[in-house]
């Protein structure tokens, strides 16, 4: 979370708001990333993928980044059935980024 | 100054939106390629774009062309592309498609700030010589006007300061045909031959 809170330029109620922000994001990033994946849309489950990368990164999560990399790439290609495999690992991941957020708000709020 | 910050992930958009108020600056915000390319190419248009690469609808380099590829564009936009896509070849890519600058995620906020400094000074000393170029336009028009009024010699070419020229000034400018053309040494040798 340092590394959130150096990219909020040490202003903890922006890392609040960022944190609550992407609680309420990556849930919603994650469902529309499995619907693009089993609609078979590699372009629309790419880009979302990549977004949640993006969003994830500025946490410093690098786990979560590689998991959500690795969806993208298979996405990319076309590899809907990769995909689709490598979504078990991001989900994990992104369960770890949403429970680190959980306890970066109870710390900001206690 | 007014700055646009374009980004789909609403966390990555707070962030940078946040850091470049910080610097003091206005900002408008996009969330997709749509929104950020009808600011770009309105009215009134920011000097200055934070633009990611993917977004919905239109990416960061289409926008780049799109911008570039307007002769009627009023000002240039200077364009920095902010994004995860890290390789040689995206950044290759990225200033072909005309962006000015390229910073990748997750952004630094010290090399993001001074970029944004570089992107100002850029965007200013752009806008003083569009200025300057409309001014030496207007300066030169003028002086060819004033050249056009001013007489010459069709002999010698050198400028007729002689009285009698403002007479056929007067004089063409009634019945529209040149007098005396020559000035008074070219009449003169003339004359002598």
């Amino acid at each position: 979370m340092d590394e959130a809170l150096r990219r909020a330029g040490g202003d903890s109620r922006l890392l609040d708001e960022v944190v609550a922000l992407a609680t309420a994001a990556i849930p919603t990033s994650l469902a529309a990333i499995e619907r693009a994946v089993r609609a078979a849309d590699g372009e629309a489950a790419a880009n979302a993928s990549h977004a949640l990368k993006g969003m994830v990164a500025n946490f410093g999560a690098t786990a979560a980044v590689e998991a959500a990399r690795a969806v993208e790439q298979a996405s990319r290609q076309g590899d809907l059935a990769l995909a689709s495999e490598r979504l078990a690992e991001m989900r994990a991941r992104m369960a770890d980024v949403l429970q680190e957020l959980a306890h970066a708000r109870t710390g900001v709020s206690a | 100054m007014r700055i646009l910050v374009a980004d789909d992930d609403a966390v990555t958009l707070k962030l940078l939106a946040e850091t470049v108020a910080r610097l003091g600056h206005q900002v408008t915000t996009a969330t997709d390629g749509r929104q950020a390319l009808d600011v770009l190419d309105g009215d009134d248009p920011p000097p200055l774009a934070l633009l990611d690469w993917i977004m919905p609808v239109f990416n960061g380099p289409e926008i780049c062309r799109t911008l570039r590829g307007r002769l009627d564009q009023p000002l240039a936009t200077y364009v920095i592309l902010v994004t995860a896509r890290s390789r040689s070849a995206d950044v290759v890519e990225g200033l072909k498609a005309g962006a000015n600058d390229y910073v990748t995620k997750p952004f630094d906020v010290d090399e993001i700030s001074v970029r944004i400094d570089l992107g100002i000074r850029w965007a200013c000393l752009e806008r003083k010589l569009r200025s300057r170029t409309r001014e030496v336009e207007e300066l030169t028009r003028r002086l060819d006007e004033t050249e056009r009024l001013l007489p010459m010699c069709p002999g010698c070419r050198q400028r007729r300061t002689d009285e009698r020229y403002w007479t056929s000034v007067m004089m063409r400018m009634e019945d529209g045909r040149q007098r005396e053309p020559s000035c008074p040494e070219c009449v003169g040798a003339l004359v002598l031959k």
